[in-house]
């Protein structure tokens, strides 16, 4: 592998086993080897339940590293660190805070000072299409709009390193799309390094810049493709790009045997 | 549904509640002027409200009154705040919690109001007895609210605060805190009632002022009238306390949709 830019995460034979229900250890994560490069986007694809979640567990520090080699941002992770973003898969807003005291949620706790963390988040959340309803609450947005909310607070936070979690993976099609292309061209213009975990293969390819491949549980990574497509991107044309469909096929036929598998054990 | 059919629907629902409300008063006074019911046995709204008015200008009803109430408020107040500050340790504790909760459960399943004969006994017949009575209903729901209040936090938002680098401190007074209002408010709500009937409860047992000593003395002059006359001025001001709590909770909870408060 070549080491041209600074990694941002470095895994080495990482596993992790947990007691389930029997009292007998059932191996979760086997041996997943994986980098992420500073300002490279990079997708986790995989079927459902294995482990790709609990691999964003350990790079936040959420979980205790069982066995394995870790570093993030060119350090052991032995505390939170707040150059790591982390958007969760549920929006995970506070529903008594408003819009914008939401999204400087993570600036409050650093302790910046009231002023200048409104200006930020302002300017985020217009980015994200939301000026005009920073004083809404939850309750009163769509869930379109309160996982734009989600993705402000970790990005006004300017982490060096995001992890996301399936975050667009419970939104309605056509607003996945429209928050997909909003998020890349933020992604476009600043190029922060992303682990991206889905199970949406079109959309893995249309937003990375690489694409792993993770097995049925035990979680191993049986395929890692550079996704070699020009950027700027649009989403809705690249779909009907000829490398685009062929980087699916692709992904596709590593990642359908597994996905069966996972059908049979979930059975 | 639009806001005019709403605002129709509101309209309705307040007549119907006047209607209802005069008409039973109409009717019971009629009732008894017709002697279709024994007035000694049920009295009637006309003497009831004489007695009312009697015993409000002499003076003797402002005085029980503010007995009941300086009881029960004192009672909800130290209850609540003792309550509230137990339920926090409680839940954020988990090891306290643990060891503490099934105590927890075993005391609220305990009839307090039985306790009233020994705190009598205890603390006499004065103030403290139906201060503590009232307290001790308190306090048990308010842990109990507040305690579920700080354990059915959402894990999400707990590791959200834990990768932002928010503190123990931080994630208590940002999440579990603001987390557990909505119990604080609805526990602080049927604390209401639960202070009241301590006070009056503890008044039955033995006193020498209040609502509870009221109607009891009444009771054993066989004065139907002057028991119901203070039981209704009780109701109609732990209902107008409720009702000013409700309004206070909507304002602190607008965050919260209008059904779910």
């Amino acid at each position: 592998m070549t080491r041209d830019k600074a990694l941002s995460l470095s895994i080495r034979g990482l596993s992790y086993a947990l007691l389930d229900r029997s009292k007998t250890m059932r191996p979760i994560l086997d041996n997943v080897d994986l980098n992420v490069r500073e300002g490279e986007f990079v997708s986790v694809v995989g079927p459902s339940g294995c482990g790709k979640s609990t691999l964003l567990n350990f790079i936040s520090n959420l979980l205790p590293v069982q066995s394995g080699e870790l570093e993030v941002l060119g350090a052991p992770v032995r505390s939170f660190n707040t150059k790591v973003g982390y958007v969760f898969q549920q929006h995970a807003l506070l529903p008594w805070r408003s819009v914008i005291e939401n999204t400087e949620l993570g600036l409050e706790v650093k302790g910046e000072s009231r002023d200048e963390r409104r200006a930020r988040c302002r300017d985020v959340l217009a980015q994200m299409g939301l000026a005009g309803f920073e004083d809404h609450y939850p309750s009163e947005i769509s869930g379109g709009m309160r996982q734009r909310v989600s993705l402000a607070r970790t990005l006004v936070a300017e982490p060096e390193f995001i992890l996301m979690d399936e975050p667009f993976g419970a939104l309605d099609a056509q607003t996945k799309v429209l928050i997909q292309e909003i998020f890349l061209q933020y992604w476009e213009r600043h190029r922060r390094s992303v682990l991206f975990v889905t199970h949406d293969l079109g959309e893995a390819i249309s937003l990375s810049d690489r694409v792993v491949v993770m097995s049925a549980r035990p979680g191993r990574i049986i395929a890692d493709h550079v996704i070699d497509l020009p950027r700027p991107r649009n989403g809705e044309k690249l779909r009907s790009d000829p490398r685009f469909i062929e980087y699916h096929d692709l992904l596709w036929s590593a990642l359908r045997d597994e996905a069966a598998n996972a059908m049979q054990v979930a059975q | 549904m639009n806001a005019a059919s709403r605002s129709n629907d509101a309209a309705v629902i307040r007549i119907s509640q006047f209607v209802t409300l005069i008409g039973f008063i109409i009717l019971w006074e009629v009732s008894a002027r017709l002697g279709l019911s024994n007035v000694t046995w049920t009295s009637s709204p006309f003497r009831i409200a004489a007695e009312f008015w009697e015993s409000l200008t002499s003076g003797e009803l402002p005085r029980h009154l503010g007995v009941t109430l300086s009881e029960a408020v004192a009672g909800l107040a130290l209850g609540a705040v003792v309550g509230i500050l137990l339920g926090m340790v409680l839940g954020v504790s988990r090891l306290v919690g643990a060891i503490i909760e099934p105590f927890i459960m075993a005391l609220n399943c305990l009839p307090r109001v039985a306790l009233g004969p020994l705190i009598v006994m205890y603390l006499g017949i004065g103030f403290a007895s139906k201060f503590a009575l009232a307290f001790s209903l308190v306090v048990v729901p308010m842990m109990i609210n507040v305690f579920e209040g700080i354990r059915s936090t959402d894990p999400v938002l707990v590791n959200l605060l834990r990768t932002v680098g928010a503190s123990r401190m931080q994630t208590f007074f940002k999440l579990l805190l603001p987390n557990c209002i909505p119990w604080i408010f609805s526990a602080l709500r049927v604390s209401i009632s639960f202070a009241m009937i301590g006070a009056i409860v503890g008044e039955f047992i033995s006193a020498r002022a209040g609502i509870g000593y009221m109607i009891d003395t009444a009771a054993g002059a066989f004065d139907v009238t002057a028991m119901l006359m203070p039981l209704i001025v009780l109701m109609l001001v732990t209902f107008t306390f409720d009702r000013l709590f409700v309004m206070l909770r909507n304002r602190m909870l607008h965050w919260r949709p209008a059904d779910q408060r």
